[in-house]
């Protein structure tokens, strides 16, 4: 009897999971949208120019995003496998690259570029991408923060961690939004000024 | 460490190589002054492929693929 109920809440759980996974997935599918149309704006309004910003700083934090994203996949794969140790750790670091690249674009990138919001195309779209962006990677950080409050509880199992694994697609999903905004916005096109 | 575990750990360490990789070829190919918008956004769909399918595990939402 107890393990026809167990097999049942099993199949109700399995069924939800696929209901969380697809709402999750539909939200992304409505995120390209906004991301697609800010990067269409960029070629739209820049061409084939951009702005002159410095190319390191942006490479640094493009390479911490892509660790990040690391650290969260194997972060997910240790909540699968029940290895809580390795889960915490990915977790903490992926917040910890995330907010390096968050505080980058904010003390490091927006105040080299010697951009405004106001004066031309280049400020505007560039102020877009990059905040649009960072908003993003804040509201992840926040997520994978009480991810991890309640990782360090103990609430979730290898059977029962869909909030572990809907923090990690969010995340991957943000820096796959960098992987196209980082070329448009400091790779393609001849620099103009500077 | 079960099969499995290791074989998703190690997935892991290839795709952030590839994506390290074709991130270096991309600041060498700007700083050398190519300016082929094409080259650079197929190399980003590359990458981004390679996230959404190892790292997104895409294939969960079709049954495809499971922990």
């Amino acid at each position: 009897m107890s393990t026809h109920v167990e097999s049942v809440h099993a199949e109700e759980y399995r069924a939800q999971l696929a209901r969380n996974r697809l709402g999750l997935w539909l939200f992304l599918f409505s995120e390209v949208f906004l991301f697609g149309g800010i990067l269409i704006s960029r070629f739209y309004l820049w061409g084939g120019t951009r702005p002159h910003l410095e190319q390191l700083p942006a490479f640094i934090l493009t390479a911490a995003l892509l660790v990040s994203s690391f650290f969260m996949n194997r972060a997910e794969t240790a909540a699968a496998h029940g290895d809580r140790k390795t889960f915490l750790t990915g977790t903490l670091m992926t917040m910890l690259l995330g907010l390096l690249f968050l505080f980058g674009v904010l003390f490091v990138e927006w105040p080299g570029s010697g951009l405004t919001t106001y004066e031309n195309t280049y400020g505007a779209i560039f102020y877009l991408m990059t905040g649009m962006h960072a908003f993003h990677v804040l509201t992840g950080i926040i997520f994978l923060g009480i991810v991890y409050r309640n990782g360090r509880k103990g609430l979730y199992t290898p059977e029962k961690h869909w909030a572990v694994e809907a923090a990690a697609v969010y995340w991957h999903f943000v820096d796959v939004v960098w992987i196209f905004f980082y070329p448009a916005i400091y790779l393609i096109g001849a620099v103009v000024g500077g | 460490m079960d099969e499995r575990k290791r074989k998703a750990y190690r997935t892991g360490v290839i795709v952030l190589a590839v994506l390290a990789a074709l991130t270096v070829a991309e600041f060498y190919l700007s700083i050398t002054g190519l300016n082929w918008a094409s080259v650079f956004l197929t190399i980003a769909l590359v990458k981004a492929f390679l996230v959404v399918r190892d790292y997104m595990h895409l294939g969960r939402l079709f049954g495809e693929e499971e922990h």
